[in-house]
């Protein structure tokens, strides 16, 4: 099924007897353009070697393959969303499985036109943030500037660092009835898409290799290396180093932001982590600020300073427009590039051209009139029935009309007069654009191929040498039949494109020498923000291990159960109670915090909400009335109710929480672990579900975990970033070794307690090993105590702690022993030298105590000096 | 007429304040019709760094950031201005309502100087169907700009009640025009809603208005304010003659200019970003005094 020829090599011959079973039913719209196929019912020629690739597979190995690409595209979690204009709700956009064949001799048209109108728009950007000659000469009009909220007066007069506003271009195409590619937006204010094209791209051909490699499918990878080359080389300082600033962790192409900052090497950013001091960009990091210098800007950029562009704007940078005016900073694309991608910059794009290039535009766009001209606006009122409508500076929204344009002819009667009022009133704020329809493309479609409409984004980038095109690009398909423009905004599904290539191609990846020296520079820039996510990550994670195996050990005994062990069963609810994976009782509510929080407050960034805050949860779960009652419903709700802020299932919540915002620091596998523990933990049990169902939840959890645990510790580099997740981790495990040996390890023995400790904490393999005998406190507190060998052990917790501090310590620098070493010193010290029999509860309270001063001057040593939660905005009085 | 101005803004913080970062724009520029003789802003504590700037409306501004903890922030102006807009224009001879929208749109001009900026809503000036009609009930296409401008402000005047307590600096326009009530700054504002949704150019303008103490008592000290109203674009020929909607009056020597813009997002004396964790409280005192007027008594307290 391999040796399918390529490219040009046409002719009937090369189609195999099922290929023509896969286009029997294929039906091209009347008066549409099909991609596959041609007016006179024939395969176009550079479609064929795709179909006779598709007809080697049988049906049931297509849709395994198909199945595969997008297990991948979930598992990766870089599936491209949209916001559904009808439900206001974010809907993920799937995988249409056949890609979108551009023919090389279209495609270098296509490219030629995306050089042109980025090296036009640049052109046009400079001039409104400078000269304003085209103004002044009235080749564009003022008030078409003017009226949108991207034209930025606080960067006019200012140029950028290296002089081009756009290094980022893109554009979105079709193509009409009679063949020709009609240009239907320009994307200059930060193009999205190119994550998630690279990622469908990566699944398809790992689900069908056979068939990209006989595409002979130019590759994707070089234009990154170019664009990421572009980066670097705007940077002046010695560091080197390029941010992507991204608006946040709850904005809907976050994943895209998370998996390009990876894929490309640069630092994933949010406006907090960024301080503009001394005139300079810096990035917040555990070893204090770090310069930086070239930002990827995926925030609009009215958002990216509220001191001078939108003072609400919480996620942007105090000080970054005059660190863009000074020079400081070069950010891409330009704050302000947003200004040119309007519908009212359209209609005057020809006669620009024209002035500055003087050549005629390469693709014509869609006929585009601004109504803030009056004769442009005499022109199309009356014919409005068979034109579209909508703001003049979209995505901007000019009331009656969202973000996008609307087919005039398919308002209501109400809303048409609404419309013609508005554009009487205040014509400015309003474009009409000639109805275009767009070509089909084959989808895959309940077992075979089926035309649908598209719209084709292409991408751009400007280097040394000049702008090159990206060979492919985003397609969005509509899952309707209906091919008119304005219908497909958003899209519904995704495809990749392919651009055939004239000679073999070669293998590039991003991971040249080159490429990786720059991706360890990034290494020891760990950002605050992330640092404690990580922490908290690692906290969250072995806080619920802890959880999980006393909900284990408390099933086991209620499964087995031995009227002995009624108090064993009775001390390990306590401890959940304790532990708040169960609420108190209201008549218990005062005794329950014994070990008492001394600690100052220590905020989590992301992971916080539900304000954990330390130890023993800030806010109390609700409490029961009636007396608890320890069983197996007892058990499998400590597991699975997430109103109890120290249930297994709030703690998964809460990891995953702290891994979203730290998702470009997890491998896939881990991510998908972590997912798959939080999406288990949080599974309703069934109807009266018991011990027994409790225990088998619990061994699926902690295989899970252990799997997360083992990604991590073989995968993740040994940076500072895997230090703050072991330290989360360890620090959690010494509290919850602390609270079980207080618990079970009391000098009055309750029968079977010991061995329930020995279970709890995972040791009794070791003591069985050790011991042949009954266990004795000595031998067990020996065990989980003190000895330095047990992973499991307080004193092999505090050892590892006083590392990790210890190097963290070191990285900043020669200044002296920080809070957090000198109480980790002494923790150790402690564990090392206190006597088997002075281990009473006493000792483990103050071991507990440490801890949790320990927790805070992490905070204070290496998160909180960088914190920018507490920041008051606004204006002054009045 | 020559003033001796002083605004002085005080920030009292509960706990001291590690960072903070404010852009000022507190220092009065000449204009048409105004004279700036002497200006000087402080702020204390010294700031660590300290920017001095011009936006692109034309106000000077001061970017200060200040790295070390304090309790107190101070900024303060002192600066004699000399005012001399000459007679009332005659309103009449303003051009038509009817004729801007083709005068605005055609400008060939993207300086601030252009009334291009000011026709367009902002986030704190939308243009709302509801303000459109209330302005254009009181100013009718034929009539012309600056007679309906201060037909306008007459209505605002008359209609809606002086309140400092119905609104803060934070109000949205639909909100105070709701209430009917609030400050010069929400006056302005509506004014500016009204006038843009009729498609007339008009920008906020914020500074100080002299006040008379009653007859035979001096000034006390500290006890003026700053003040808001409106410019309107009254054609190329007449250009941005000043209406003030809280006095129902044309803005002549008794008003003087501090900053514009196209909201009071653009002109805002202070704004920042600050550090704190307790609560603040702050203290605004202004003086406008005219250069001939007696010297002033402190206010008692």
């Amino acid at each position: 099924m391999t040796d399918i020829a390529v490219g040009e090599a046409a002719g009937p011959s090369l189609v195999h007897g099922d290929a023509d079973d896969l286009i029997r039913d294929y039906a091209p719209l009347a008066d549409v353009h099909d991609e596959l196929m041609g007016a006179d019912g024939k395969v176009r020629p550079h479609w064929r070697p795709l179909l006779s690739a598709l007809a080697a597979f049988d049906a049931d190995t297509l849709r395994n393959r198909f199945g595969f690409a997008d297990r991948h595209l979930r598992d990766s979690g870089v599936v491209h969303r949209v916001y559904d204009t009808e439900g206001g709700s974010e809907r993920p956009l799937p995988l249409g499985h056949i890609p979108l064949i551009v023919a090389p001799e279209d495609w270098q048209r296509i490219a030629a036109a995306a050089v042109q109108r980025a090296t036009l728009l640049n052109l046009v950007l400079r001039d409104i943030y400078g000269e304003q000659k085209l103004i002044r000469e009235r080749l564009l009009p003022a008030a078409a500037v003017a009226g949108n909220p991207e034209f930025l007066r606080a960067l006019v007069g200012t140029r950028p660092r290296g002089g081009d506003h756009l290094k980022f271009f893109a554009m979105d195409i079709g193509r009409g009835p009679d063949g020709t590619w009609w240009v239907l937006s320009d994307r200059t204010q930060a193009p999205s898409g190119a994550g998630y094209l690279l990622e469908n791209r990566i699944a398809l051909a790992r689900a069908l290799p056979e068939l990209y490699r006989s595409l002979n499918v130019e590759r994707l990878a070089e234009f990154f290396g170019e664009f990421r080359r572009a980066l670097y080389d705007l940077s002046t300082t010695s560091a080197r180093r390029v941010g992507l600033l991204t608006p946040g962790n709850f904005n809907e192409t976050y994943f895209e932001h998370a998996y390009l900052a990876r894929y490309l090497g640069f630092l994933l950013v949010q406006g907090e982590d960024l301080v503009v001091r001394d005139g300079t960009l810096h990035v917040r990091t555990i070893t204090g600020l770090q310069e930086i210098d070239v930002i990827l800007r995926r925030l609009d950029s009215t958002f990216a300073d509220p001191l001078e562009l939108d003072p609400s704007s919480h996620i942007g940078v105090p000080g970054l427009v005059q660190a863009a005016r000074d020079g400081a900073v070069a950010i891409i694309n330009a704050l302000g590039s947003g200004v040119v991608e309007a519908p009212a910059m359209m209609g005057y794009l020809p006669a620009l051209c024209q002035k500055l290039l003087g050549e005629d535009l390469e693709l014509p766009h869609v006929a585009t009139w601004w109504c803030g001209d009056a004769s442009a606006r005499d022109e199309v009122m009356d014919d409005l029935e068979s034109m579209a409508v909508g703001p003049a500076f979209a995505p901007h929204p000019s009331p009656p009309f969202g973000s996008g344009f609307e087919a005039f002819g398919d308002l209501s009667p109400e809303r048409r007069d609404q419309v013609r009022a508005a554009i009487a009133a205040r014509g400015a704020d309003f474009c009409v654009q000639e109805a275009v329809t767009l070509s089909t493309t084959p989808i895959w479609h309940g077992g075979r191929l089926a035309p649908r409409p598209f719209v084709l984004r292409v991408y751009a980038t400007k280097t040394d040498e000049g702008w090159t095109v990206m060979p492919g690009g985003f397609c969005r398909i509509s899952e309707t039949l209906d091919a008119r423009a304005v219908t497909l905004q958003r899209g519904a599904k995704v495809a990749d494109v392919c651009v055939p290539a004239n000679a073999p191609v070669e293998d590039v990846s991003l991971l040249s020498p080159e490429v990786q020296l720059e991706t360890l520079r990034q290494g020891d820039m760990l950002p605050a923000i992330t640092a404690e996510n990580l922490f908290w990550l690692g906290r969250y994670i072995e806080r619920a291990e802890g959880c999980t195996r006393l909900v284990r050990a408390l099933a086991s005994r209620l499964i087995d159960y031995d009227a002995h062990e009624d108090g064993v069963i009775v001390e390990l609810g306590d401890l959940l109670l304790d532990i708040e994976a169960r609420p108190r009782p209201a008549s218990e509510e005062t005794a329950a915090s014994e070990t008492g929080t001394a600690e100052d407050q220590v905020e989590v960034p992301i992971a916080g909400e539900d304000g954990q805050t330390g130890f023993e949860a800030e806010a109390h779960s609700p409490a029961l009335e009636a007396p608890v009652q320890i069983d197996g419903a007892f058990a499998m709700a400590a597991l699975t109710d997430a109103m109890a802020v120290g249930s297994v299932a709030s703690l998964a919540a809460s990891a995953r929480r702290a891994g979203s915002a730290i998702r470009e620091r997890l491998s896939p596998d881990a991510w998908r672990m972590l997912d798959d523990f939080a999406e288990l933990a949080n599974e309703k049990p069934a109807l009266h579900a018991g011990e027994a169902e409790a225990e088998q939840r619990c061994n699926r959890l902690l295989t899970l975990l252990a799997a997360f645990s083992g990604l991590a510790h073989n995968n993740m580099m040994r940076s500072a970033g895997w230090r703050f997740m072991q330290l989360g981790a360890r620090i959690e495990r010494a509290y919850g070794t602390a609270q079980a040996v207080r618990h079970l390890g009391a000098i009055k023995r309750t029968p079977g307690a010991f061995e329930a400790l020995l279970g709890v904490l995972d040791s009794q393999i070791t003591f069985g090993m050790r011991y042949a005998n009954a266990p004795m406190r000595s031998q067990v507190i020996d065990l989980v105590v003190l000895d330095q060998l047990n992973p499991r052990s307080l004193a092999f917790q505090a050892g590892r702690i006083e590392e990790h501090v210890g190097f963290l310590g070191s990285i900043r620098g020669p200044a002296g022993p920080t809070e957090s070493e000198k109480l980790s010193i002494a923790l150790f010290a402690r564990l090392k030298t206190v006597d088997n029999a002075d281990t009473d509860n006493a000792f483990l309270g103050e071991v507990i105590v440490t801890l949790e001063s320990l927790a805070s001057a992490i905070a204070r040593d290496f998160f909180s000096a960088y914190r920018r939660q507490s920041e008051t905005w606004g204006f002054g009085p009045r | 007429m020559q003033y001796d101005l002083r605004h002085r803004v005080t920030y009292s913080y509960e706990t001291a304040v590690p960072e903070s970062r404010q852009m000022v724009r507190m220092s009065p520029v000449a204009r048409d019709g105004q004279r700036v003789i002497a200006s000087a802003l402080t702020i204390e504590p010294e700031p660590q760094e300290r920017i001095d700037g011009t936006d692109f409306f034309g106000n000077a501004w001061v970017r200060a950031v200040i790295n070390e903890p304090h309790d107190e922030l101070m900024v303060e102006t002192r600066a004699r201005v000399d005012v001399s807009r000459g007679a009332a224009p005659a309103l009449q001879e303003s051009p038509p309502r009817a004729a801007l929208p083709e005068l605005t749109l055609n400008a060939n001009d993207l300086t601030s100087a252009s009334p291009v900026h000011y026709v367009f809503p902002t986030a704190m000036v939308p243009i709302l169907p509801e303000i459109t009609r209330y302005a254009g009930a009181a100013f009718a296409p034929e009539t012309p700009v600056g007679d309906g401008a201060f037909a306008v402000a007459q209505r605002i005047r008359d209609e809606f009640r002086y309140d400092p307590e119905a609104t803060d600096v934070a109000t949205p326009v639909g909100a105070s025009f709701e209430a009917r009530a609030g400050v010069c700054q929400d006056f302005a504002q509506i004014m500016l809603a009204g006038l843009r949704g009729l498609n007339v150019p008009c920008r906020y303008v914020s500074g100080y208005l002299r006040t008379n103490p009653p007859p035979g008592q001096p000034r006390l000290e500290g006890a003026d304010a700053t003040h808001a109203w409106v410019d309107v674009w009254c054609g190329p020929e007449m250009g941005w003659v000043g209406f003030d909607p809280t006095n129902a009056l044309v803005v002549l020597d008794d008003h003087i200019v501090l900053a514009i813009g196209r909201s009071y997002a653009d002109v805002a004396p202070i704004a920042g970003v600050i550090r704190l964790f307790g609560g603040q409280s702050h203290d605004v005192a202004v003086d406008v005094i005219p250069v001939d007027e007696p010297a002033a008594v402190q206010a008692p307290t």
